[in-house]
């Protein structure tokens, strides 16, 4: 599952009103998805977030917004609306290079999009040629601990000899003996993800344009990152991919994901204000 | 030293900080992935999550922070007319 926070939209600071109720009967927003560049409106069919709306274009020359009618409210992050959201990104990303806006960006009317795309024309636009034909792809490791304390153990001479003395003098050997293995574990840990996770990147950058590491999520995950790929390089990075999952793989779980619209790489800080 | 000016300033950042939420959020997201749990018990915990994010949320409206999500417009100062 992707963070989607690293994508553009940027709430300002400027909103310090309470909002009222935000779900008032009846009212329409437009939900936005990305932008694109193409120059005619477009419907990409019943696909829209909150059960199936109308995904089409708000057009500005030769910009578009991708959105879908909505009630104004707060969309809540659950599996379901994020998957309505990225289903709608992967899409248009098949026919359009993307620029995808953050999870729940809602703006009250047509007038306030078109307001979107005018205002933030040109940098819509520098982005888009910068993006053009390239994809995102997740790269998430997590390693079996257990299995690289043991080849650690192993491997490493200081490391063996230690908990071969501990375990000789079993009765004898002291507290202090066990600390120092228990440290030396975990630094020939800390350095043995260090090398992993450098040694797929620098394998991994040989076939991508950028690369951009997130924290890791939870305690087995060693890896957490995204690479932006050429379209024309898509099966070098996947074969990519394939090699070091097969080199590490008594090691390494690799979870490959994409492909994504940019999230990780466009970053246009919009100055967005809360629409009352 | 500590006033209460500060701890007033500790007990609101707490409340206003989504950022655990949402780490549980994903290790729960992992947790479905790696099939720990089902699809029931997924529901059932990230609606807690849910309730937790929309509880931030109005402190962090009450404080008058920004929140993610809700009708936006682009800000007036960066409002260029072509």
């Amino acid at each position: 599952m992707k963070a989607l926070d690293a994508s553009i939209a940027e709430a300002g600071s400027g909103s310090e009103t309470a909002g009222e109720s935000l779900a008032s009967a009846g009212e329409e927003g437009k939900y936005v998805y990305c932008i694109i560049r193409h120059q005619a409106a477009r419907d990409f069919g019943e696909i829209g977030i909150g059960g199936g709306a109308r995904v089409y274009t708000v057009q500005h020359a030769e910009l578009a917004a991708v959105v879908s009618d909505t009630p104004i409210v707060i969309y809540d992050p659950t599996r379901e609306n994020v998957l309505a959201h990225e289903f709608v990104n992967e899409t248009v990303m098949r026919e359009f290079t993307v620029i995808p806006m953050s999870f729940g960006t809602v703006f009250r009317s047509e007038e306030d999009v078109g307001q979107l795309l005018r205002s933030t024309y040109e940098a819509f636009t520098d982005v888009l040629e910068k993006m053009k034909d390239k994809i995102e792809f997740g790269v998430q490791i997590r390693w079996d601990r257990d299995r690289v304390v043991e080849s650690i153990e192993h491997d490493n001479d200081e490391i063996r000899k230690l908990k071969d003395e501990i375990t000789r003098n079993a009765a004898s050997s002291t507290y202090f003996a066990r600390m120092q293995l228990g440290r030396l574990i975990e630094g020939a840990l800390e350095d043995s993800a260090g090398r992993y996770v450098a040694t797929v990147h620098e394998e991994l950058r040989r076939v991508s344009v950028a690369s951009r590491s997130n924290k890791v999520i939870g305690d087995r995950m060693i890896m957490n990152a995204a690479f932006l790929v050429n379209r024309s390089d898509e099966k070098a990075f996947d074969d990519a991919v394939k090699e070091l999952s097969l080199r590490f793989e008594h090691l390494l779980a690799f979870k490959y994901t994409g492909p994504w619209p940019p999230y990780n790489f466009v970053n246009i800080k919009l100055k967005l204000e809360k629409a009352d | 030293m500590w006033t209460l000016d500060k701890v007033r300033r500790a007990v609101e950042d707490e409340l206003t900080d989504d950022s655990s939420v949402k780490e549980d959020l994903m290790c729960l997201q992992l947790e479905l992935e790696a099939g720990d749990i089902d699809d029931d018990e997924y529901l059932i915990r990230e609606k807690a999550i849910m309730q937790r994010l929309r509880e931030v949320r109005e402190w962090r409206e009450q404080l008058g922070m920004s929140i993610g999500g809700g009708p936006v417009r682009v800000a007036r100062d960066n409002d260029e007319t072509r």
